[in-house]
């Protein structure tokens, strides 16, 4: 059976494979994993240190966003160890103690012609941090960023390209005109 | 991509200019300040006045007189933000220039151009510019570049967008008092803020109080190019008939036009 | 039955249709696509908390406010200070590019003798000795191009303590002696080829003013201010003597030619009318007009510091000079200044920049260029009063540079840094108690008596402020002190059959954003243009749009020619290059 048919069983292997190398395979082999350089847990920052999440990311008076706090917010309270793991004394070694800013993944990295308003998404359309951003606030480790290592764009499912945010501005009849996100 | 809503919650704006071309000394300060705000880099070596990139660029006209009876006008020109049958946006396979309903203004999307150049053909004003060479600045000096404002590599066209950067910038502080419409004179392009004469008046053209469509609706004012329709927003003004004929080359009507 | 290349086909073309149902081609067009748009030749902005910070131009003699907005404390673009009495909120094109300079090429980034990099303290060392072995009618002299500074009053106490020595100036500084304009009530202006409109004192100050007074361009060029006056007389390349006399004539009620006759009645007619530049003859113009120390003339003000100007000088009198770089568009004559050097002199530099004066020098001391290091601007010129302001940095200043007074400083054996030389200015300031503060932030003016203390007017002014003193009662004092420069007649030969004028000076240091000026727009003309009358082109056979060769006494150079029917017939109109006799033929 294998013989009459041969010609085609071989085209649908192949073309068997090539599903399978392309939807489970490539995603895996295009994105690349980059670990956090310190092993940041918000649970225990929320938690133990009462910390929310505007005590480091927040707006500022002219409107912009703060995004991911520069190393002056961690010395504040880290200028002594904290606790007693071994990764916080690393990091104070690494960074704090050599004034040396934190080379932080940016899960959802935009390209340079993109532009993203926080302060209208949170004050304006009153969206909550984790519809955008997930419940990383809640975590308790940093998982690793996903870029993609042909053109360096945020591997985060929903930054892949503007689709979300284009659904969303339809549904809710916002500006969608090119230069309303572009610059 | 079809721009369908203005901005919910706002009424919408139609962004203009009114130039005094009585006051312009031709000192250059608004082609500079656009280049810094626009991180537009500076010639290259073999950059001609074809070639470089002058979002804003001062012309000089000319009464016509010959020595000693000469005198000197000039006329700063810019996209003109044509509003009606917008030349560029109709001929752009790309659909990379589009209007915004919201503001007015032309937008030009250098990440969607593909650099054909058929917009620089359509434009009558020569408004558009080609990026020839990728950006180069002198060492060190790509840190002052402005980061409201996206560089663009080369093989693509820019212009001017009445600096989006710096209405980007208002919005959010409108924003962050919780204001979703802007007070008049919170946004100001960087070329009308630098201008030493204070020549140039911007503002929303449909608000009936402001002062740049008070401008507009003044006898002295004018478009250049009028006639061919596109309802272009920057509105030139002068006392001086010879500077209006020079800027509006009316054609000599014959009997058989 | 192996496997056989038929089946690898059949494998191939099921794996091509496969993939083609996969993102794999898509995705990787697209990434593509993404990775050619994001070459890493395109440079990224750097994002960051934005500041807003202020400080003072020190680019040239108007000493605008500046407002700097900053990104992580780089200033990434500049602009004017609404409502500074003197600049109006206005920065002219060099100052809205200021923060450029700090990365423009050719700086000096070491002391350099000779051309090769020393030490600091070795180029001290051998200033001194220099200083030390002048013989009897050898003097020590500081070139000042902005003399009444704090920074002067070092230089004047420097030399005060040596056997020979002069504080002097170029000869086109301190245009108006210690004297302000009172533009703001001015109703008329006569000028002998100032840039009135083009540089001009502080120009949002100037055309902020423009619609009150009725400007006469007196000039040979088709320049900038020409083409804009109200009326330009086009005078022959140095007749400025010549027609101020006529116009004093006609003022009289003497006789004088009609174009004189015409210049008088408008001064007459609106007045108060003053004359800037055309030398001793224009001064005469003022006499008559009585527009010395009266509302809408010259008005004296409290801080003139007197300095010779370099011309003056016995020739071969100069052992060791001390030249301080002109700012930005200044411009320093070195024929005048070479000829009063002494036999063996030794010329010391205080610059920025290797292609000033620094060509001319012996030794090269690099000093910090504007925002790198604080500074001051002294009394903008044209001003009723005197003023001050401080220049703070807005830039880390780099290292091995030192500022023309700290150089100063040392050479005296003074420890003082050159910031508690601008701090005692201060205290002095608050001492006399006298003026107001302009506070660029808010933009409120306070008495300086209202000051809690020196300390707390410091602090004022290196958040960004301007010092403004009360006015003098004015009185009628006789003419001014000095009447401006005046260009010397250039007189035609045959050899030299044209006359070569300057009608534009580029800065000589600015950014290369200029280069929208000058290159891409062609609104202004380069250094390389030389324009001529459609008539003076045909007679010398020259081709518009061609080359020519320009030919003026010692020197010669190419150019591009442009037939312009606004140019004089019979000189040949250029940037940046003194008058002189000249002659052209197609190249």
């Amino acid at each position: 059976m294998f013989q009459e048919h041969r010609g085609q069983i071989l085209f649908l292997g192949g073309a068997l494979a090539a599903l399978v190398a392309g939807w489970g395979g490539f995603p895996a082999v295009l994105f690349q994993r980059e670990p956090q350089p310190v092993a940041f847990s918000h649970k225990i920052h929320a938690e133990k240190a009462g910390a929310k999440c505007d005590d480091c990311h927040f707006l500022r008076a002219d409107g912009t966003f703060t995004g991911i706090p520069t190393l002056d917010k961690c010395s504040g309270c880290h200028a002594q160890p904290m606790g007693t793991t071994a990764e916080e004394k690393r990091f104070m070694d690494r960074y704090v103690t050599r004034n040396r800013e934190i080379p932080w993944q940016v899960y959802t990295r935009q390209p340079e012609n993109v532009y993203f308003s926080h302060v209208f998404h949170i004050k304006l359309a009153h969206l909550d941090c984790r519809q955008c951003h997930g419940r990383q606030g809640q975590s308790d480790a940093l998982g690793p960023a996903r870029v993609n290592r042909i053109s360096a764009y945020s591997g985060s499912p929903q930054f892949q390209n503007m689709d979300a945010c284009e659904n969303c501005h339809r549904q809710r009849g916002a500006a969608n005109s090119c230069l309303a996100c572009h610059k | 991509m079809n721009t369908t809503s203005s901005r919910p919650g706002t009424k919408p704006a139609r962004y203009g200019m009114a130039v005094d071309l009585d006051r312009c000394t031709g000192c250059g300060a608004c082609m500079i300040a656009c280049a810094v705000e626009n991180n537009v880099a500076p010639a290259g070596p073999d950059a001609t006045p074809r070639t470089g990139i002058t979002w804003m660029r001062v012309y000089q006209i000319s009464n016509g007189a010959p020595f000693p009876d000469s005198r000197a006008a000039f006329v700063p020109i810019l996209c003109q933000q044509c509003g009606k049958d917008t030349p560029c946006a109709a001929v752009c396979p790309q659909e990379a220039v589009e209007v915004d309903p919201a503001t007015g203004i032309v937008d030009q999307m250098p990440q969607r151009c593909l650099g054909c150049r058929y917009c620089m053909t359509a434009c009558p004003y020569h408004a558009r510019y080609f990026n020839w060479w990728d950006p180069r600045w002198p060492p060190g000096m790509e840190k002052t570049l402005n980061p409201d404002v996206a560089p663009r590599m080369r093989g693509v066209v820019e212009k001017c967008n009445f600096c989006h950067g710096r209405l980007h910038a208002a919005r959010d502080r409108a924003a962050a008092a919780g204001r979703r419409e802007l007070l008049p004179g919170e946004y100001v392009p960087a070329c009308v803020e630098a201008c030493p004469a204070g020549a140039m008046v911007f503002g929303d053209l449909d608000d009936a109080a402001s002062e740049v469509a008070r401008l507009a609706r003044d006898g002295h004012s004018f478009r250049i190019l009028e006639r061919l329709g596109t309802e272009p927003k920057i509105y030139y003004r002068t006392a001086r008939p010879w500077v209006r004929q020079a800027a509006t080359q009316q054609r000599k009507e014959t009997a058989n036009a | 039955m192996g496997f056989t290349r038929r089946d690898l086909l059949r494998f191939s073309g099921g794996s091509a249709a496969g993939l083609l149902l996969t993102p794999v081609p898509w995705t990787l067009l697209h990434d593509t696509a993404v990775l050619t748009e994001n070459w890493p030749g395109v440079p990224r902005p750097r994002h960051g908390e934005i500041a807003t910070r202020y400080t003072t131009c020190t680019l040239c003699a108007a000493g605008c406010g500046v407002r700097a907005r900053c990104v992580e404390g780089q200033p990434v673009s500049l602009a004017g200070v609404a409502g500074h009495p003197g600049s109006r909120g206005a920065l002219c094109p060099a100052g809205l590019a200021g923060h450029h300079l700090t990365f423009c090429r050719g700086r000096a980034t070491e002391p350099l003798a000779k051309g090769k990099p020393v030490g600091i303290d070795h180029a001290l060392a051998s200033v001194s000795a220099a200083i030390a072995e002048c013989g009897s009618g050898e003097s020590v002299a500081i070139l000042d191009a902005r003399p009444g500074r704090a920074a002067s009053l070092v230089y004047r106490r420097f030399l005060a303590g040596l056997p020979k020595a002069v504080h002097c100036a170029p000869p086109d500084a301190q245009p108006y002696g210690g004297f302000g304009i009172d533009l703001e009530n001015t109703r008329a202006i006569l000028s002998f080829g100032a840039r009135v409109l083009d540089g001009w004192l502080s120009p949002g100050r100037v055309l902020a003013n423009r619609s009150c007074f009725q400007l006469i361009q007196a000039e040979a060029a088709y320049s900038r201010t020409a083409s804009l006056a109200d009326v330009w007389v086009p005078l022959p390349p140095g007749g400025e003597e010549t027609f101020a006399a006529a116009v004093a004539r006609a003022l009289q009620g003497d006789d004088a030619d009609a174009q004189a006759a015409h210049v008088a009645r408008i001064l007459l007619h609106n007045q108060p009318a003053i004359a800037i530049g055309g030398g001793a003859a224009a001064a005469r113009i003022n006499q008559i007009l009585g527009s010395v120390g009266r509302p809408g003339g010259f008005l004296p003000r409290r801080d003139f510091m007197p300095a010779t100007n370099i011309a003056a000088l016995p020739d071969h009198s100069i052992r060791v000079l001390l030249i301080e770089e002109p700012a930005a568009n200044d411009s320093l004559p070195w024929d005048v200044v070479a000829r009063k050097l002494a036999q063996n002199p030794m010329v010391v530099a205080l610059t920025p920049w290797l292609d000033g004066c620094a060509q001319h020098a012996d030794y090269v001391i690099p000093a910090p260029v504007y925002l790198e290091s604080l500074d001051e601007a002294p009394t903008p010129e044209g001003c009723t009063v005197a003023g001050f302001s401080l220049s703070p940095a807005l830039l880390p200043t780099p290292p091995k540079l030192m500022a023309p007074a700290e150089f100063i400083l040392r050479l005296a054996h003074d420890p003082s840094a050159y910031s508690e030389i601008l701090k005692q200015r201060v205290a002095a300031i608050k001492k006399e108690a006298r003026g107001t503060i302009f506070t660029y932030a808010d933009a409120k003016s306070t008495r300086v008596a209202d000051f809690a203390s020196a300390d707390d007017l410091w602090k004022a002014m290196l958040g960004g402020a301007a010092w403004f003193d009360d006015p003098i009662r004015s009185s009628r004092t006789e003419s001014l002190p000095r009447a401006g420069w005046s260009n010397p007649p250039a007189v035609p030969s045959p050899e030299y059959p044209l006359v070569l004028i300057s009608a534009d000076s580029p800065p000589p240091h600015g950014s290369p954003l200029m280069s929208k000026l000058y290159r891409e727009s062609g609104l202004r003309r380069s250094a390389i243009a030389a324009a001529v009358h459609p008539e003076t082109g045909r007679a010398h056979g020259l081709a518009d749009g061609g080359r020519a060769i320009v030919k003026i006494p010692g020197d010669s150079f190419t150019a591009q020619v442009i037939f312009d029917a606004a140019v004089m017939p019979g000189v040949i109109q250029s940037a940046g290059r003194a008058s002189s006799p000249a002659s052209i033929r197609r190249a």
